[in-house]
Formats: structure tokens, sequence, C-alpha cells
């Protein structure tokens, strides 16, 4: 006999006993205080857990801030210098390289933010160099009247 | 597979899948429909109510600490039905230690028919099934109130089909011989 046949093949005795036991199936039922403290004491813990979550995306966000800031510290101090030697492609390179180092998420602002600044720093020795292109001219001897 | 196991099963699923975004609703959902099912399971073992709902209870808030856990399973009401067993045995050990006797009588439930015959009926058939050994009353239950075949009950306890099968007959063997004489002399009322 296969088991297929056994698992069908009851006889008699076992159909009586299988009444028996289903004619009990509905006798248990949860108390109302068993729904009451699992689903108050899951609201509980998922809410703990979201304000533990939001409490260490808080704590993320501050290192991120903290890490970011000591970034910018020194980056703008090479900006600085580099910005002395008046060279634009280090700059570039630089903000670049801050950008896809990490942080991930705030690379691109970062980087965009840096470029903006950049693009500023650019205009305003375009204005420089106008102004010294002005001052060049001021100086200049004056040119011999016709 | 019947089709309303079929449906059960899938509605079990779906909750699960709810559950993994932290639905409370679908937590509750899953309560209102497995809670009787896995605590006349739970109830077969530890042989009382209360065991019975702690191991319920706490295998429901595993489910809720690790929401994931069962939408993560290929069969997740199998699943639950093994963490709400793995609870009722933790008990059962425990209370083993403790030196606690199991007491039906803290069943608030029992007998949920108005006729006092039948509250005695039914009496005398929970004392026979608790009286079987844990893994035999199990195998019993599995089979006659979830429908589940060998090979599922196989599934869910994680041993083989032929050890159900060879547990199944044994419990069924015992449960005749001890059942049988009282339905003759009328202890047992089984009359709708």
């Amino acid at each position: 006999m296969s088991l297929h046949d056994f698992d069908n093949d009851f006889d008699a005795d076992d159909h009586g006993i299988e009444l028996l036991i289903r004619s009990i199936q509905n006798d248990v039922t949860p108390k109302k205080s068993l729904r009451a403290n699992l689903i108050d004491g899951v609201k509980q813990s998922w809410s703990d857990l979201e304000a533990e979550r939001k409490l260490s995306g808080f704590a993320i966000t501050l290192t991120l801030m903290l890490l970011f800031n000591s970034k910018v510290v020194s980056i703008t101090e090479h900006w600085g210098e580099s910005l002395k030697r008046q060279s634009s492609q280090q700059i570039h390179e630089l903000t670049i390289e801050f950008a896809e180092g990490g942080f991930e998420a705030a690379a691109w602002s970062i980087h965009d933010g840096f470029d903006l600044f950049r693009k500023k720093q650019v205009a305003s020795f375009s204005i420089l160099d106008a102004k010294s292109a002005v001052r060049s001219d001021f100086n200049r001897p004056p040119l011999a009247a016709d | 597979m019947p089709h309303h196991k079929h449906n059960f099963a899938e509605t079990v699923e779906l909750y699960a899948k709810r559950i993994s975004s932290n639905d409370i609703d679908a937590l509750s959902g899953l309560y209102d429909v497995t809670s009787q099912r896995l605590l006349r399971f739970a109830v077969s073992l530890t042989g009382n109510q209360h065991d019975g709902e702690d191991a319920v209870q706490s295998a429901l808030t595993k489910v809720a600490t690790n929401p994931n856990r069962l939408n993560q399973v290929d069969q997740a009401w199998p699943y639950l039905l093994r963490m709400t067993r793995n609870e009722a045995l933790n008990i059962i050990r425990k209370r083993k230690r403790l030196s606690f006797a199991p007491n039906l009588s803290d069943i608030t439930t029992l007998g949920s028919s108005n006729r006092l015959a039948d509250q005695e009926s039914n009496q005398v058939i929970w004392n026979v099934l608790i009286s079987l050994p844990a893994r035999q009353s199990e195998v019993v239950v599995l089979k006659i109130w979830e429908e589940m075949t060998f090979s599922e009950i196989a599934g869910v306890l994680e041993i083989s089909t032929a050890t159900v099968a060879s547990r199944y007959r044994y419990a069924m063997d015992k449960l005749f011989q001890q059942l049988s004489p009282q339905q003759k002399t009328g202890e047992i009322d089984v009359t709708p």
C-alpha cells in the first residue's frame, strides 16, 4: 500500500475517531486580552523602532554634517591655495574627487554646490581680471595725441 | 489541496507580505485569521490554554519584531505553525524543569456548546488527546483540524512522511482504545 493510499484509506474506526476529534476543534478560542496585549505591544514596539530609526537617521545626518564640515574646511583650504595659484583645473578636479569619493547621496549636491561656487569664483576672477585690465589701461601711459 | 485550505494559505501569504512593510492592520488581520487555529494547535501540545496563548503570543511577537520573516519563507502558514510549535515545546521544556502539570481546566472556552452533555463529552476527548505524547497529538491535530496531508505535516515538523504516518497510526490506535469504550458506555455524546 502506498503512502497516498494510506493517507486516504482510513477504516471506519479511524473515521469515528476523526469525527470525535473534529467535534472539539472549535472549543478553544483565544481570550480577548490576548489580541489586545499582542497588537498594543507590537504597536508600541513598532513605534519605538520608528523613533529609533528616526534617531539613527538624525545621528547619521549629524555625523555626515560633521564629516562634511571637516571636508569642507580641508577642501576650502586646498581651494584657497588653488585660487591663489589661479588653477581652475585643480579646483575642478578637487570638486569631482570629493563628489565621487563618498557620501553617496550627498555627493552630487555637494559637487553642484562646489561647482556653483567655482563658477562664482571664476566669475569674480573675470571681474578681477577685467578690473586689472582696466587698471592696466589706467596705468598705461596716455596715448600720444594724434 | 482543498480549495478553502488553498485560500487560507494564500490569505496568510498576503498578510505576511503586508506585514513586511510594518502594516499594523495586516498584523491584526493575521491574528484574526490564524490565532484560533494556532492556539488549538498549541493547546494540544501544552495541555492548557494559558501556555498555549503564551506560545501563540511569542510566535506572533517574533513575526512582528522581524516583519520580513514570514514574507521571506516559501510557505508562510506551515512556517507559522512551526514557530508556534517551537514556542509551545519551549514552554513544555521549561514547565518540566519547574515540574508544572498541565491543567486543561483553564480552557475557559471549552465546550462552546450550551449542552452540558456536550461539554462533558468534549472534556473527555480533550483529556484523551492531550494525554498522547506531543509528537503524536500534533500529527493528529494537523491531520484532522488543519486537514494537512502526511507530506505537508512532514514539512511542518521537519520529519519524514513515513514517520508522520507511523505516529498518526499509533495515535489513532491509542485514541480508539481510549475513546471507543467511553463512546459505547455513553460517556461521549456525539449526537448532533
